[in-house]
């Protein structure tokens, strides 16, 4: 039978003791359901239409591109569903196209707006539109879901770099450990800011560069924590009798050592997700993240800060942070408090 | 001689309930339990782990934590009601009529004072000592408890001390102040046996010298035997039995007092084999380790935890290994085993163990497996019974199909005397006692040609101890092992091995047949040794009865 089918009592005693904390429950069901959502971005806010009726077939704009000459354009370039004279072919006789219930993508400007960008709410627009003219709620939508998803791959790269550095030098110790120290207190002394500024003058910043430059920093932390895990633990009975029995090194390691390490990296998991939010957010702010086309967090509080009078910009754009990031505490004070070796 | 009750008991407990209110439900573990002790009386409360004999001992100071829920119809001290007692005159109980002495000595003094300034604490809680000759009066503490040249000891640290002088310490500052009671909570079981005999004679002078009553919570039959006047035998919150200490031995009426003075082991090993051959040999065998001083780390000296050792082992047979808490012997083991790093030779079957190369030296350790001490924390917490069990097999591919290796998992543990349906549940979901049964099967499970045994019934309360011994003739007998067998507790040598070996501080000093050794033992040290082991397991008081 698979392990996770029946998880150890510990796991199960620290479940229940996650669960029984009101706060950090409701706030893990209220950030998963809105990752989730965001993971279907495209189905919520887009400016293609869901499904298409036209002329006795079905169209999915948003699988396939169709090129405008399929609904009586002229272009064979891919349709631009806000044309009003499209959107007239689309709904007339028995034509039909339903679209998302936010009708903007992320980086559509909208052409047809009444009102000078960034233009406040109503409209057309729940939260308005920025300096752009591009719709703010699909930018939080997508920016929400950019930020989740950077944070979460830069914590998984971080969390398994540490966790093996912080392995390897707390299960060999010696000489390993002391040169590993040195070098991790030179790496760490490097201007991490300065280096991602070069760095963003020399290459094309990026999702990619980012997730590398941060990563390469990233991981110090951690490794810290497992190191003491493992120093702790390589003593023990039970590794020598393992040892004994004539395990390899990476079977203690990864089979014996790491599953008693993992308290101190489960508990970091949450604030390790929102630092990184928060770091990928400072770095659009000051522009040396991601290129303004992406839709960024960031991105969106430095419009408010050149655009103060348009405060829907501004607001927007902290409320949800905020939010996010105390869901992401709450969940991880929970998680600490279950994790809690004193409560075992 | 039926010690009469009498009329003003200095203690009386009557129907004392502890529970304990956790996470996982309630515990009672103390079941409505009564019992006095007369003015210059030695009580014995004896009983198995989890019996509950320490939680009724700190109930009555009420020093458990707050966990507990403490009712009792009365625990009258001098025919005073304590348990309605103010924190204020309770606090003013302790220490001047009814002190502690702990089991552990290594934690029960704070290692950052010096033990002079510990011991005059105490002394200070009592008004009408003169501040002035407070120096003086610890001085003549540490004197009375047997520590020598006193006066400069009061300056040093804890960890200056010896387990057996920490633990006369603690007695000092316990008698500080000439309590009418002294609760000893297992007093020697952390300390080595030469050192128990010292401490347990200290004891037993003190009470006399101070003419005090003392409540001996322990498990250690020999030594009830030898200070005892009455006995109180608890099992599972309850007691069960109770008869002055010589009744007691000599005619126990309930079955359970039956079955732990039949524990103790006396019998003799089986049989060994005519004409075995060698299995290990070890010529010369030393494991010394730097001492490493200053800011390069020059070696200054080394430490000989294992030095010139040498003997053979044969199919079949256990070697004991017997030796005082430091002499080397478990670091003997792991030499051997090959898990620390060490000079000479060891030959296995007819391999020189070291020849090889790192995976080829891995893959040999099949046929040596190890047994430790502490059950408890030998086996990996994450793990679930089968996968400890099978892990084994997986490295030295035994049993390559799954199948086959749960169907060899299931025989082992039936060998063992274990469930077979235990394979999915965790190390912590065990009694001792089982858990030793598991590290015995992982190790089985290899089929190995040499056990090394550190201590494996060390941990255990002495009835399981005695299954588990038990246990440990039949496999040698089925498969033909080979013993090495480490242990600090001679009977369980003499009841276990062929020949013993006895170390001192790295050497051996003595080593031959278990009989002839046991009989005639030639070296001082061994003499010494057997002296204060035997003399507590033969009983026999010298105390007189007050």
């Amino acid at each position: 039978m698979p392990r996770f089918l029946h998880p150890s009592p510990l796991l199960l005693r620290r479940w229940r003791r996650f669960q029984a904390n009101p706060r950090g429950r409701v706030s893990l069901w209220i950030f998963s359901i809105l990752f989730l959502l965001s993971l279907g971005a495209e189905v919520i806010s887009n400016d293609k239409p869901l499904i298409i009726r036209y002329e006795g077939s079905f169209y999915f704009p948003l699988v396939t591109s169709y090129p405008e000459t399929t609904f009586g354009g002229e272009f064979i370039t891919e349709t631009d569903y806000k044309d009003p004279e499209i959107l007239k072919n689309l709904r007339q006789g028995d034509n039909w196209a339903i679209f998302p219930p936010n009708p903007h993508g992320y980086a559509t400007i909208d052409l047809h707006a009444t009102r000078p960008a960034p233009a406040r709410p109503g409209d057309g627009h729940l939260l308005g539109t920025d300096d752009r003219a591009r719709d703010v709620l699909a930018r939080l939508i997508y920016g929400f879901r950019l930020s989740v998803l950077f944070a979460l791959s830069l914590t998984l790269v971080g969390v398994v770099v540490g966790i093996v550095a912080g392995a390897i030098q707390g299960y060999f110790g010696g000489r390993v450990d002391l040169w590993l120290q040195r070098f991790m207190e030179i790496w760490g002394s490097m201007p991490e800011l300065y280096l991602l500024i070069i760095f963003a003058g020399i290459f094309n910043p990026g999702i990619p560069l980012l997730l590398i430059l941060l990563s390469l920093f990233g991981w110090m932390s951690l490794a810290d924590y497992v190191r003491a895990e493992f120093l702790r633990a390589r003593n023990l009975v039970y590794v020598k009798a393992a040892r004994a029995m004539g395990a390899s090194d990476r079977a203690i390691m990864f089979r014996h050592l790491l599953p008693n390490a993992m308290t101190p990296v489960i508990t970091f998991l949450p604030f390790r997700v929102s630092g990184a939010i928060l770091a990928l957010t400072s770095l659009d702010f000051l522009g040396l993240g991601v290129p303004p086309t992406t839709p960024s967090l960031g991105e969106l509080l430095r419009q408010g800060k050149g655009n103060i009078e348009a405060w829907w910009l501004s607001l927007s754009a902290f409320v949800t942070l905020v939010v996010m990031l105390l869901l992401l505490n709450f969940i991880g004070e929970a998680l600490r408090d279950a994790m809690d070796p004193r409560k075992e | 001689m039926n010690a009469p009750i009498p009329l003003k008991p200095l203690l009386s407990v009557e129907n004392l309930w502890v529970r304990f209110q956790g996470e996982m439900g309630t515990v009672d573990a103390v079941q409505g339990i009564s019992f006095f002790i007369a003015p210059g009386e030695t009580v014995a409360l004896v009983g198995e782990s989890g019996s509950g004999k320490s939680v009724a001992a700190l109930s009555l100071l009420r020093l458990l934590p707050p966990s507990a829920i403490v009712t009792a119809e009365g625990i009258y001290y001098r025919g005073r009601q304590t348990t309605t007692l103010d924190p204020e005159p309770l606090r003013k109980l302790r220490g001047a009529e009814m002190a502690m002495v702990f089991q552990e000595p290594m934690t029960a003094l704070n290692p950052v004072y010096p033990i002079g300034r510990q011991l005059i604490e105490a002394l200070q809680q009592d008004p009408s000592v003169d501040p002035r000759s407070l120096r003086h009066r610890a001085a003549e503490l540490l004197d009375w408890t047997g520590i020598p040249d006193p006066e400069s000891r009061l300056d040093s640290f804890p960890h200056q001390l010896s387990g057996g002088q920490r633990q006369r310490v603690l007695i000092a500052m316990a008698l500080a102040r000439h309590p009418s009671l002294l609760i000893a909570d297992e007093p020697t079981t952390a300390l080595d046996v030469t050192i128990q005999a010292q401490i347990l004679e200290l004891l037993t002078r003190l009470r006399r010298e101070l003419n005090m009553a003392m409540l001996l919570i322990t498990h250690d039959l020999p030594m009830v035997r030898k200070c005892a006047d009455r006995v109180y035998v608890m099992r599972q919150g309850r007691i069960v039995e109770t008869a002055p200490t010589q009744t007691l031995f000599s005619n126990p009426r309930h079955p359970y007092t039956r079955t732990l003075l039949a524990a103790l082991p006396d019998a003799h090993p089986p049989r060994r084999p005519a004409n075995a051959p060698v299995l290990l040999t070890a010529n010369n065998l030393r494991c010394h380790f730097p001492i490493k001083r200053g800011l390069f780390k020059r070696t200054v000296g080394w430490i000989k935890a294992v030095d010139e050792v040498s003997f053979q082992l044969r199919k079949g047979e256990t070697l004991g290994v017997v030796g005082e808490s430091g002499s080397g012997k478990t670091t003997l083991g792991e030499a051997i085993l090959q898990l620390n790093s060490s000079q000479g030779e060891i030959r296995f079957a007819d391999l020189d163990l070291r020849s090889g190369d790192r995976n080829t030296q891995r893959l040999r350790r099949r046929r040596m497996q190890v047994v430790f001490q502490d059950p408890f924390s030998s086996l990996s917490p994450r793990l679930t019974i089968g996968e400890i069990l099978e892990e084994g097999l997986l490295i030295h591919g035994l049993a390559p199909d799954p199948a086959q290796r749960r169907a060899r998992v299931q025989e082992i543990l039936a060998e063992v005397g274990l469930d077979t349906d235990t394979l999915d549940r965790y190390p912590h979901q065990f009694s001792g006692g089982q858990r030793q049964r598991i590290a015995i099967a992982r190790a089985m499970i290899l089929k190995p040609e040499l056990l090394v045994l550190d201590e494996p019934t060390s941990a255990l309360d002495l009835s399981v101890q005695a299954q588990i011994l038990k246990l440990l003739k039949k496999l040698q007998q089925d498969h033909g092992l080979a013993y090495l067998f480490i242990s600090h507790d001679l009977r369980v040598i003499r009841a276990m091995a062929h020949e013993v070996m006895v170390m001192q501080n790295g050497r051996v000093v003595e080593a031959g047949p278990t009989r002839e050794l046991f009989d005639s033992p030639r070296h001082p040290y061994t003499q010494r040794l057997l002296a204060a082991a035997l003399d507590l397991s033969t009983g026999g008081r010298e105390s007189d009865p007050p």
